[in-house]
């Protein structure tokens, strides 16, 4: 299957007003990003991340290399109608209403007057901002500001989704729907490329990341082969009483012959705050929605309102 | 194709939107009415012609407020949106560098030519109120439409009260329908002048405006729109004060074509000059309504086509400017 995203060698020089060449924010960006899964382009602030994202949707030109997006070149007008972004800053008109907005955004894509009245308010029911629809954008807050630029990212149900620090001033409930929606849309076949500094995010959510530093590529693969320690090895066993675990710690380091460490299991610092609220406000704890279970391999979903894309 | 046209209409409404909802934008526009209604009573040597001083102030008063608002609508709607981000993620869209920035001109143009309106009924009212000699008695008498003159200074008022009171009852944005009550309240003001003599006497409606003005405020759009383009396509690179001072140096060098470019030859660089930069002398008509008299409107066609090529070569300028920057 043809890679929905391919970069081949590809280099942005920025230049100074004299055309001097200023800083290299990429170089040599070789990737490769797959039908429906959930990409994470990680690094240090200035590492090339936005710069790669600009360069895929034609904002920025390329020094060299060549860049595909959904089978056409970087920047092609067709491509674009199947691609949802959302910027690192959430860049709105100020005077504007967020259903203005959306309809503003769904204009661009041509959507007709009942589509998009129909999108609109989907969108802003998933992303919570029913009660704020009609209060111009410049009062809003950055986590209602961000609620509103993923919004219009999905505005065209797109096929890919590129999201420059989708969780950027979220609260931790938002960002975990964000997470999951994420899942939920690649689950239904969006392919997704995000970036962020928040690792447990891209931890969480992405299938394959890229690490970059000073606009190369310094490590990429699926997250669990780059994260998986092969030389250490951890069982894991429920309701294990201390009187019960030392014993075995200690019949396992006789027979091996080497330290053997003993320890429990730490819930994040992101589902104790989920419960709390959920307790707070008298709903069934999301842990039992979220929690990973290191016995099985999955881990549930919170099913999300958006639907997937339009075939 | 009609996606394209979609879009085009689209970014014309939010750049009209966001450009009329800036204070800048109403202050603009107050200011230019106000000084239009108001300059005739300054007029302390006017030998018989307040109606020409009133009218010459008004268009004078269009062009220069009209070049202030074209300038800095077309630094925020464009130098300001490239910077902050916007322009971006409308052009991460299915959409066109050209398309952006011919539509962002449309917008720009169109919030001028609500200024324009405006400005046209103030001038028309300011004349029309401006002291005039007429039969009084047995004798003459020169006076002033002071009911005219009242009426056409309290109608920007009640327009910003509506406005305030559909902002406060309805939420309407507050600046948005105070730029458009303005122009359609003067316009009711005109209308409405045709009940009552110059005197002050009512009587069954005549016309008692001078709608030759139009002859002249034509070109003057136009002229106008020509500016919007080069500020529109100059905005790409540079930040609102140098647009605005780049409009000033063009109105500067387009009043002063004809002298700078007369006597050039064919393949001079004074005559190229002269081809691409806008010659703002053509759509000054100011003068061809004295005696009562009018631009023949042939002429005001012609300038018309001549506006749409200057339009055009700015566009493209514009254009090839939007098309070689990076948008972060």
């Amino acid at each position: 299957m043809m890679p929905v995203i391919e970069t081949t060698g590809l280099r942005k020089i920025f230049r100074d007003f004299w055309r001097r060449p200023t800083v290299c924010a990429v170089d040599s960006l070789n990737l490769t990003i797959n039908n429906a899964e959930v990409f994470g382009l990680l690094g240090p602030n200035g590492s090339g991340k936005s710069t790669t994202i600009k360069m895929l949707l034609g904002l920025l030109r390329p020094t060299a290399g060549t860049a595909t997006v959904l089978g056409k070149p970087a920047g092609n007008i067709a491509a674009k109608a199947s691609v949802g972004y959302l910027p690192e800053n959430t860049c709105l008109h100020r005077f504007l209403t967020p259903r203005e907005t959306l309809h503003y955004y769904g204009s661009l894509f041509g959507l007709s007057a009942a589509t998009c009245k129909k999108r609109v308010g989907e969108l802003l029911s998933m992303v919570d901002l029913e009660h704020a629809a009609d209060r111009p954008v410049g009062g809003f807050s950055k986590g209602m500001a961000r609620r509103v630029g993923i919004a219009q990212a999905l505005i065209n149900a797109p096929e890919l989704l590129i999201l420059d620090e989708p969780t950027s001033g979220l609260d931790p409930v938002a960002c975990r729907e964000v997470k999951d929606l994420i899942r939920t849309l690649a689950n239904s076949g969006v392919t997704v490329v995000m970036t962020s500094h928040l690792l447990a995010d891209v931890e969480s959510v992405c299938d394959r990341i890229a690490i970059m530093h000073r606009g190369m590529v310094q490590a990429e693969g699926a997250v669990g082969d780059l994260l998986l320690q092969t030389d250490t090895t951890r069982f894991l066993i429920a309701d294990l009483s201390e009187a019960e675990a030392i014993p075995l710690r200690d019949e396992l380091a006789a027979r091996l012959g080497r330290e053997v460490a003993l320890d429990h299991p730490t819930a994040t610092l992101e589902t104790l705050f989920l419960d709390t609220i959920a307790r707070a406000t008298g709903q069934d704890s999301p842990l039992t929605h979220f929690r990973p279970s290191p016995f099985l391999n999955e881990t549930a979903t919170m099913q999300s309102p958006i639907s997937g894309p339009t075939q | 194709m009609f996606r394209k046209l979609q879009a085009f209409a689209a970014i014309v409404k939010i750049t009209v939107i966001e450009s009329i909802q800036e204070p800048a934008a109403l202050l603009v526009m107050l200011a230019a009415i106000l000084i239009t209604l108001l300059a005739p009573l300054f007029h302390f040597h006017s030998f018989g012609e307040e109606g020409r001083l009133a009218r010459d102030g008004g268009l004078a008063s269009l062009l220069v407020f009209g070049l202030i608002l074209g300038c800095t609508t077309a630094g925020a709607a464009i130098h300001r949106e490239c910077n902050s981000g916007t322009a971006a993620a409308a052009l991460a869209k299915p959409l066109g560098r050209n398309t952006f920035l011919t539509a962002k001109a449309a917008g720009v143009t169109l919030v001028c030519l609500i200024l324009w309106l405006a400005v046209s009924c103030a001038t028309m009212l300011a004349e029309t109120a401006a002291s005039h000699t007429i039969p009084y008695d047995d004798t003459w008498i020169t006076v002033a439409d002071s009911r005219l003159r009242l009426y056409s200074l309290l109608a920007p008022v009640i327009a910003l009260g509506v406005a305030a009171l559909l902002h406060n009852r309805r939420r309407t944005r507050f600046g948005s329908a105070a730029f458009l009550l303005i122009p359609c309240l003067l316009a009711i003001v005109a209308l409405s002048s045709g009940f009552w003599e110059h005197g002050g006497k009512w009587q069954p409606y005549t016309n008692r405006l001078n709608t030759n003005l139009f002859s002249a405020a034509i070109p003057l759009f136009f002229a106008l729109a020509v500016l919007a383009c080069w500020s529109a396509a100059l905005a790409v690179r540079l930040p609102t004060g140098a647009v605005l001072l780049a409009g000033v140096a063009l109105l500067g060098i387009g009043l002063s074509a004809d002298a700078w470019s007369a006597g050039a030859t064919v393949w001079s660089w004074r005559n190229i000059m002269a081809g691409v930069l806008p010659n703002i002398q053509h759509y000054w008509l100011a003068d061809a309504l004295a005696r009562g008299g009018s631009a023949p409107w042939q002429y005001v066609m012609q300038t018309g086509l001549h506006a749409a090529t200057s339009c055009a070569i700015a566009l493209v300028v514009g254009c090839a400017l939007l098309r070689g920057r990076d948008l972060g």
